[in-house]
Parts: structure tokens; sequence; C-alpha cells
């Protein structure tokens, strides 16, 4: 069965019999069991996933929807909005603390007096998304889940520039709409 | 009209060209092959694909038609992929040649340039000694006014006598490659992957040596011909020195492991440890030496391991042989015509290539030694594995004189 | 902290079976700071007189009643047996956070005061993980209590050290409690803004995020400041403080401990000084004959002009601003007479406590008078350039806001004489004068200043300079280096050495790296406090500072360094 490991053989510590000690036993089973793999790669399906093939053209509607085919891939952030639009950020700068990678950069601002429920939110709210490392420390940071990880990962650009994005491209952040059809040749 | 006369020494001399032609040819050809048939061993031993993008479709073939007929071939054929990846190797070839040269600034600039040719001239020059097929006569003839005259070709390209020792001599001076290498890069991976290289490749050169003296020792000859026709006429063309001689035969499998610096034996290039050895600081066409002297230097190994121990280029008894009161004519006679020479040399191939094979099927099934275990392994197993033998094989040849060993 | 603690008796008393002494008369918190054991408190400050409402520092002790008491209010007795760390005293302690954190709302996100909360500390040393309080939190009043302090009631946890220390360090009594219980909160008097030279310290005492500093709050957090232990270029009494910086700009500024100088206080006017290197009509840019220029280009021109003067017709003109450092350089490569230019006198201040804030706007008044001796204000200088024995003249003008010369001296300068100017502010000086350079603000400047005192204070560079800017110290040594002065160019530590060679008198024996954080007072000085007599064994500093709530393990990544410079009695809980 492709990508199980049913067949992965346990490394015994090397024993103290004369077989043992010559290795060529060993040898010959590791030999085995290399050929046996060869050909049951030949024969049975491999565990390489052909991707932009795969994953990308000929994704389903259920992976566009969510931008890849696993629900809890780590790609892009995506800044929340509360129920009237805003931004959910309070500007804490936590997520910026505890970035490992200092990808992150906040500036906080009061907010408008209208606002009653907060008092503070972020003005500049930028992410160098070639600089993050994808690990989702910012999302356990948040008090607030005001930034998520989406699975969204097909992102490339012509610029390095376009890769830092500001805080109205993240609060826009859509995985769905980010599988591009197969190009026309 | 005067006669045009070829003799002997302009006819051998043309072969000598051609022969050379030839292995270098072979051997460069080998290679690309080999690294595409590694890369995909790998993949399939590891439940991959391998390289599948670059290569021929059925659809390249249109552009060998014309305009009219393109259409002949549909879609869905076109798409098909003929060897899949197969043109990796050569796109790995332009993508090296066409990368930026970079010297490193604390390099020593001679030995930095030297090191990818040290590797490779050893091992192109014993190439040269190396016997890969039956002995070609050319006969007395007259072809269109010219007079050829009887001359006989030695399938190797350099048929000196004592052509064993002299490839044996010449293939160790790799090891002055890739310590020119090391030392001249001006960094330490590569200069820790130089001392571990020549400490482990003059280690190994012990039993391989030694190993390598009781083949011979076993048919009393230095010259490539005879060792194979040695091995073609005794047991019925089954005299192959690795039945006669299994243990020297295992030393120098191990030791050629180790000399070429292949699984379970790169040390030299260990990844994790060393980033990528001896040529860490390496790019472009220079990589690329490094990277083809060391193919070439397998399939050198692999070649002499053929010569050795697999009775080379024969393929059964040279001579004809009675079994059981019915004579059998030999497939591959020790001398003969073109048809003959062309078997035997693809029968050497046919065996280079198996023990090739041998040699990346063990590289994706063990992991590497650890230093320590390397050096013991010489020093303490092979080293005194192969004395012993050589002891035990030079007494017996002395006490019988008339012995062929185990004949 | 008395004068008198050689003479008092020593008591020996115990702390979790642990043997230490105490002064006669000492409470129990004050004797464990000043062993170093640390117990929790809010309402407590060196300073202040001891309220006892925050309950946090509660101790059992025998002989004592069975039930807990505050240490702040109990006066060590000899052979006490103080129980600080039983389960029995953290159950207390527990008790009373749960009580404080009642009606404390859970806005640590968006409270300026997180990192450097001792609410936020204790609760993470001594606190519950949960609440039992269901109910519905109380709401007090979030305004303005004066133009520098915002006040959020709802986490007031009334400590009333804000109120204290209105009425009894600056004496004038803005703040009070009004109303009672749950619902009291901090308040003004009507049509009395808390609006005091030092309203700035009542949020720096504040142990919760209460009272901040408005002019602070939502522009970074505290754990993302780096500190730099520095001096305030705002007056004459040279106030210790920590200029923390986030990004290469200064933050803002808090004052550092300093018995003799500046006590734990700092006035409003000291921490806005740093807005002085900020303002829009700095030079940032080399000037020749008024035109931007590369500061290479510059040099060289100066370099020019200045070789081509003998060293007698070149005069030097400087300000009150200017680090002893400089003034030094600018005595040693010129011959001529020197002038300074002072900025006028301000507003002084002083408070019940004995901290004075100088009328004098000059941070480096008594350097001038230490390193150059009797210099006019620039008298001589004019008459040198009237008669023409004066053709070229060093202006050295460190001074935010520019130097107010002479009216006759500025008609002088107008003239032909040539000038080669440093200048903070782009000045008309800098504008038409032959070469001009940018200076530095004391925020951006290694060297030392002298305070009203005659106390040798460090100046530590807590942010770089803008453009091209490489200050007064190189431009100067690269002019005295040409003219043959001396070898090389150094750092501000190598030119005081040369500096201490020259002035036996005044600064013999004085190291620039032995001057450390609190300074060391000049031979003959007013103040001759020694260095480790200018901190209290509180190491209170302005007191919640110096507790931290970031743990070291939460402090990541971007912290290249503690945001608080200095001490802290954490280690034993």
């Amino acid at each position: 069965m492709a990508g199980s490991h049913d067949h992965v053989e346990e490394a015994l510590p090397p024993g103290k019999s004369f077989a043992d000690r010559v290795y060529l036993p060993a040898v010959m089973r590791g030999l085995k069991l290399t050929v046996q793999k060869f050909f049951g790669t030949v024969t049975d399906k491999h565990a390489t996933v052909q991707y932009p093939e795969v994953g990308i053209y000929d994704a389903s509607e259920a992976e566009r929807a969510i931008g890849h085919p696993n629900p809890r891939y780590r790609g892009e952030h995506i800044l929340v909005k509360d129920e009237q639009g805003r931004e959910k950020c309070v500007a804490c700068l936590l997520c910026m603390a505890a970035c490992p990678a200092l990808c992150i950069h906040i500036e906080p601002e009061p907010t408008p007096p209208e606002w009653g429920d907060r008092e503070r939110r972020p003005k500049v709210f930028e992410i160098d998304m070639l600089r993050c490392i994808y690990c989702g420390y910012c999302e356990e940071a948040c008090p607030c889940d005001a930034i998520r990880l989406t699975p969204k990962f097909y992102t490339p650009t012509t610029s390095r520039t376009e890769r830092v994005y500001d805080k109205e491209r993240l609060l826009e952040n859509n995985p769905a709409a980010q599988i591009p059809q197969r190009p026309a040749k | 009209m005067t006669e045009f006369v070829l003799t002997p020494g302009m006819i051998g001399f043309a072969a000598t060209i051609l022969k050379a032609l030839f292995v270098i040819g072979m051997a460069l050809q080998i290679v690309p092959g080999c690294i595409y048939f590694e890369r995909k061993i790998a993949a399939y031993v590891q439940h991959r694909i391998g390289p599948n993008r670059v290569n021929f479709t059925i659809g390249t073939l249109r552009y060998l038609m014309p305009e009219s007929m393109r259409d002949v071939i549909p879609e869905g054929l076109a798409r098909v992929k003929l060897i899949p990846g197969s043109l990796q190797p050569l796109a790995d070839a332009i993508k090296l040649a066409f990368k930026e040269e970079v010297i490193p600034e604390k390099a020593d600039k001679l030995l930095y340039n030297l090191g990818p040719m040290l590797t490779f001239i050893p091992v192109g020059t014993a190439l040269c000694f190396l016997p890969f097929g039956a002995t070609l006569i050319v006969p007395d003839a007259n072809l269109f006014g010219i007079e050829i005259q009887r001359t006989v070709i030695e399938m190797s390209v350099s048929n000196v006598v004592p052509g064993m020792l002299m490839l044996l001599a010449v293939s160790s001076l790799g090891v002055y490659g890739i310590a020119c290498g090391g030392w001249g890069s001006g960094s330490k991976y590569p200069l820790m992957a130089a001392v571990r290289a020549a400490a482990q490749m003059v280690s190994y050169e012990v039993p391989l040596g030694i190993a390598f003296l009781i083949a011979l020792a076993s048919v009393g000859s230095l010259d490539g011909q005879e060792i194979v026709r040695n091995q073609a006429e005794t047991w019925h063309g089954f005299g192959w020195l690795v039945f006669r001689q299994p243990l020297a035969a295992l030393i120098f499998l191990v030791a050629m492991f180790a000399e070429n610096n292949r699984l379970p034996f790169d040390l030299p290039e260990a990844e994790p440890e060393l980033v990528g050895g001896y040529h860490t600081e390496y790019t472009g066409l220079k990589f690329a030496i490094f990277f083809l002297g060391e193919y070439c230097a397998m399939i050198l190994m692999c070649g002499l391991f053929t010569t050795l121990f697999l009775g080379g280029w024969s393929l059964g008894p040279i001579e004809p042989v009675e079994v059981f009161g019915s004579t059998i004519e030999p497939l591959i006679t020790a001398e003969g015509g073109i048809l003959n020479v062309l078997l035997s040399v693809a029968v050497f191939t046919v065996k280079m290539l198996s023990v090739l094979l041998l040699q990346l099927w063990i590289r994706w099934t063990l992991p590497r030694f650890r230093y320590d275990q390397l050096m013991d392994l010489g020093w303490k197993v092979l080293t005194p594995l192969a004395l012993a033998n050589l002891a035990i094989t030079a007494i017996l040849i002395s006490k019988f004189p008339n012995f062929t060993f185990f004949a | 902290m008395s004068e008198t603690t050689t003479e008092r008796l020593e008591v020996p008393f115990t702390i979790d079976g642990a043997s230490y002494t105490a002064l006669k008369g000492e409470t129990v918190l004050e004797a464990a700071l000043r062993n170093g054991y640390f117990i929790p408190h809010y309402c407590w400050h060196p300073s202040l007189s001891i309220a006892g409402n925050c309950r946090m520092c509660l101790v059992h002790t025998k002989p004592g009643p069975p039930k807990p008491q505050i240490a702040c209010n109990t006066v060590v007795s000899e052979g006490m047996e103080v129980d600080a760390s039983s389960e029995k005293t953290l159950t207390a302690r527990e008790g009373i956070l749960e009580f404080l954190l009642a009606n404390h709302p859970l806005d640590c996100p968006i409270c300026d005061q997180a990192g450097e909360c001792d609410l936020q500390q204790y609760s993470f040393d001594h606190g519950r993980t949960t609440s039992k309080f269901s109910e519905i939190k109380t709401q007090r009043p979030r305004h303005d209590l004066g133009p520098r302090i915002r006040f959020n009631g709802n986490r007031c946890i009334l400590c009333t050290r804000c109120v204290r220390f209105c009425d009894e360090v600056t004496g004038t009594g803005e703040l009070t409690v009004v109303n009672r219980s749950d619902s009291a909160w901090i308040d003004v008097f009507p049509g009395v803004p808390l609006d005091n030279p030092l309203s700035g310290c009542t949020a720096d005492l504040c142990p919760v995020g209460a009272l901040l500093d408005s002019d602070w709050i939502h522009t970074t957090r505290v754990w993302l400041l780096r500190g730099t232990k520095s001096v305030c270029s705002g007056c004459a009494t040279g106030c210790n403080v920590n200029v923390e910086a986030f990004d290469d700009s200064v933050k803002r500024m808090t004052p550092r401990e300093n018995q003799p100088v500046n006590k734990w206080w700092m006035c409003d006017e000291g921490r806005d000084s740093h807005r002085e290197a900020t303002t829009d009509s700095r030079l940032n840019v080399a000037r020749l004959d008024g035109q931007p220029v590369k500061h290479q280009d510059a040099l060289e021109a100066a370099l020019d002009l200045f070789s081509a003067t003998p060293a007698a017709k070149i005069a030097y003109l400087t300000t009150g601003h200017a680090t002893c450092e400089e003034l030094h350089l600018l005595e040693t490569i010129t011959d001529g007479p020197g002038g300074v230019n002072y900025r006028p006198d301000g507003g002084a201040f002083e408070t019940l406590d004995g901290f004075k804030l100088s009328a004098d706007k000059n941070p480096n008044r008594a350097g001038v008078v230490a390193v150059l001796g009797d210099v006019d204000a620039g008298e001589r200088v004019r008459k040198g350039i009237e008669s023409g024995q004066i053709e070229l003249v060093v202006v050295c003008d460190s001074q935010p806001g520019g130097a107010n010369w002479d009216e006759g001296l500025v008609e002088a300068l107008k003239g032909d004489v040539k000038a080669i100017v440093i200048s903070l502010e782009d000045t008309w000086l800098a504008q038409t004068k032959q070469v001009a350079f940018p200076g530095l603000h004391a925020i951006e400047k290694d060297g030392t200043f002298v305070n009203q005192n005659g106390r040798l204070q460090r100046v530590r560079a807590a942010v770089s300079a803008p453009g091209d800017t490489r200050g007064e110290l190189d431009v100067l040594q690269e002019l005295g280096r040409s003219a043959g002065h001396f070898p090389r160019v150094l750092s501000a530590g190598g030119v005081f050495r040369r500096l201490a060679a020259a002035s036996p008198d005044a600064f013999g024996g004085l190291t620039y790296r032995g001057l450390g954080a609190v300074g060391l007072p000049l031979a003959g000085a007013a103040d001759q406090t020694p260095a480790d007599k200018c901190q209290t064994y509180y190491n209170a500093g302005p007191v919640s500072r110096e507790t931290r709530a970031q743990d070291e393990q939460t402090r990541v990544a971007v912290h290249r360094e503690s945001p608080l410079g200095y001490g802290t009695v954490r280690g034993n809980v």
C-alpha cells in the first residue's frame, strides 16, 4: 500500500553471533528489502504527489474552497473581522513578540471615539511572507483570535515587495480564491 | 602504380586512437545513464517516482515531421513520455555548464583548479589498461588496392605487459585530486573531508592491493588478457576468480566501495556532517568534473572487478572443451574476427554494468559507517583476512608449482 | 534609607528559618528587601508614608497574632520569626490577589502596563488560574487626570501611591480617593488638573495600568523597549534616566534612582526632552557654503580651512549643552579665545523630599567651568573678530533650538570671518557659513555632563543619529588630528582619558568606565556621595518598573536585552 509503513522493519541492536558480527547476513537482508521495495514501487502506487497537476490543476471543488487538500495546512495569514467588519486585532503586539522570524510589524493607534468596545487597533499591520516560517505561533499568541493561518499556499508573486502583506491585504486574504486554472498551452 | 602498404605499426596506431576514443566515449556515456538510474533506483527503493519531467514525448517527433503531417499524432498520444526523466542528466549538465564559476577568496587558486583535474586524469589514464575485449586479428588482405598486413590488436588502449600493475598504480593517484580540492578550497569542511578521504583511501588501498595480488598470484600473470584467458580456460570457462578466490573477491568488492567513496563508505562527502565534503566550494563545470571523475572511477573499479574476478570479457570456455564426451565449441574465442570481438566487448560491458548496478543497489540499502567503524573494518578485518588469504595462496603455489590454483 | 544607618542597633531575626539582621526600628518589609529577600508589595514605597492598604505583603510573625500581618508596617523585634513562604502565608497572599483581581479587567493585551505590571507578575507568581468571581465587575470612570496622565478606573487597585506622591513629595495634593468601597476611584478635585511638574512620576509609581503616561500609551510595548542608562539633558539637575527605545527611536524616558541627584523622580519636561532630537528644524546633512554635501566633502573643506589658519587665529564658540569631551577638544585644537552661550533660566521646583529641579536649563554649565575655566559669553571672540585677529571660528552648538548669541557677536559673525559649524539645529550659521556639520543630541551621543552639584555623569547613545551625522567628537578630532594635536580619533572614553590627564585638578583620578551608572563627584564638588550610596537597598527605582511581568522564557525573539536595564530583587518565590 502506497505511503504506509507496514513494511518498515525495526532495526535491532547488533547481536553477538558470528553471523551478526560479519554483517553479511544483515546486508543480504537489507538488499532483499530494498529490492522488494523497488519492485513494490514499480508495481504498486507510489507516495509522490504530482504537484502542479494534483493539488492545483486537478483540485476538487472542496479542495478549492479551503485552498488546500489538507485543511490543517499552515499557509498564509488572515486577519479576522468581527461582526461589524472591523478587524478584531487590538494591536497588543503579542504575535510580534511570539514571532521567531521577526516578520510581523505592527504600529498601534487609538481607535476612533465611536468604537466603544476597545481602545486600540493596528494602524500598520505588516507580515513579511518571505520571512515567515509559517510556524503558527502568532495564531497561538493572539488573545483575540484576530490572526489565523489559512491553508492558502499558492501565492506566487513577481516581486519581493508584493510579499509584504499590509493590513488591507491580510483582512481580505481569501484562501478560497487562490487555486488557478490550468494555463492554456 | 605503387601499392600502398598498411603495416602493423600503422594499423596499431590507428587502432589505439580508435580504442582510446571508444573507451573514453563509453565511460562518458555511461556516467549520465548511471546518474539517471541511480536517481530512479533511489526513488523506487524509497517509494517515490524520481525524475520524470525532462524527457522527449511522442509529440517531440512532430518536430521531425513536415508541418502538414503533424496532426497524424493525436494529442493524447503526443503527451506520452519516452522514458520519463531520461533527459534529466542532460538538463543537469546544461545547468552546471551555465553556472557561475565561484572561486572562494581564501582558496589556493592553483590547488583549487588542480583538484578536479587530478581526480579525472588518473581515472582516465587507468581506463587505458583495462582489457575490454578479445584480441582482434586483422588478416593479410588486399582491399581496393591497399595491402593490409596481419596485425594483432589487443582490446585495451595500452597494451603494456604489467598493465594491471600500472592500473593499480595510476588509479591510486585519484586521492590527490580530492586532497588538493579539499585543501585548496580554503574552507573547513572540504579540508576535513579531504583528510578523511585521504585516510580512508590509503587505508583501503591496502586490502584492495592485497586482494589484487591474490588474483594475480592465482593467475600468475600481470597481463590483463592473460588473466581473462586463464579464467576462461579453467573449469570449462567458469574458473572465474570469484569462485576460486571468493574471500579475495569479497575483500576487493568492499575495498572498492571505499575507494570510490560510495555508500556505505561515503564519509568524505557526508552531507549531514561536512555539507558537501571536498567539493563544497566547487560550482559549475569544476564540480561537474569532480562528479564525472567520481563516476568514472566507479566504472573503472567495476571494470577491474569484472576483469579480475568475473572472467572479464569471456563467456564460457574460449577453447573447445570436452564435457561428458561431447565437445563444446566456444562462443567467444581468445582471438578472432570482428564479430567475436564485438561479442566479447558486449559481454564485458554487461558484466561491468551489473557490478555497477550492485553498487547503486548497495548504496540505497546500507547506511553510512561511523569513522571508527570504517577504520576498524579496513585495518582490523579486511587487511588481516587478505594477508592470510595471500599467505595461504602463496604457500599452495610455491608447494605445488604446477598446480593452477583450485583447478 | 537613612544617614544614621551605622549608628543604629542591629536586631537579629529570621525569615523562613534563615537568619538575618534588621536595624532597630526597621519594618519587616524593609529589612527583608535590604537583605535581598523579596516580599511582594504594591502600596509601600521607600519615599512614601506607609499606607498598608494593599495587604499584599502579608506574613506570619512569631511573636505576633495568629492571623497574618502586613510586613510593611510591622517593626522587627529581636528574635522575630517571619514566615513569608509557608503554605498558610501563600494562601493568604493568593486570597488577597483574588480580591484585587475581582474587579480588575482582563485587558492585558491592550494595557500598556503589561510587561511591567506588578499585578501581572504577582498573579503569575501567586495567583489562581481561574476566578471564583462570577458577578459583574464594577465599572469605574476612564478619563484624563491632567495633560499627561490618563486614568483607567477599572484597573485601579487603590494602593494610593499616586495620592501620597502628590501629598508627600510634590506637596501639590491634586489627587484624592473619591467614593467608598468597590466604587472608589482616584480623581482630581474639580478644576484642578494633575499638572505639577512631576506628574509623570505618578504613572511610574502606579503598580498597575490605572495611571498611564498619555504621551506613551498605544505606541509600543514595554518588552520591546531597550533601555540605555543615560542622563537627562533638560536641566542642570542631571536626572539619571533610562532612555527606552525601540526600532531606533526613543519611545520614552523613565527615571533611574540616584539619591543625591534625582531620588526616584524626574520632571515632565525632562521626559519630553528626547523630542528635541526629532524636530523638523534639525540639521541632518553636512553643508558647504550652505549647500548640502556629503560628509567627506565637507570634512575635506573643513580640514583645508583649518590647516590654512594658524591656531592662534582660531576661536571657538560653544554652549552649555556640549559634553566635557567636546569642550576639551575645542580648547585643545584652538589657541584663540572662546565663548559659551547658555540657555535662559526656566522654572525651578523643589519637592518636599529634597529633589531639586534646577532653573538652569544647561546640563553642563558646571562642566564648562570645570573644563574651560573662566569663559565669557563671546565678548572676547567678538573683539577678536572685529580687530581682525580671529579669522576662523569653530562653532559647536548642541543647544536644542540653537544658541542665542549676543547681538554684537551675531553682527561680528555675519562679517567676513570664516566658520566651521557643528550644529544640532539648522541655524543661520549653518546655512550661511563655510562648512557645517550636523551635531548630535544627548540621546545620540556618548560623553559626560557635570550636574549642578558637581557630579560627573555619563550620557550614553540610545539611538543612532539621523542621516550622515558623525557628531561633534568625530569632526573636532579630525580637525585636531590634521593639525597634529593628537595621533588618532578616539571614542568618548579615549577623549575623557586625555581630558583627565589635561585637567588633573578637577578630573584627576576619574576614569570613564569608573563612572558607572550613577556617576562620580568631581574634586571639590558640593555633592560628594560615593557611588555605592546612590541607590537604596530597596532597589526600588520608580518601583513598579523593577518588577517585570515578562518572565525570562516569554521574553523571546525581539528582546535583545532587558527593557529595564537595572536590578530586580526577584528570585526567592
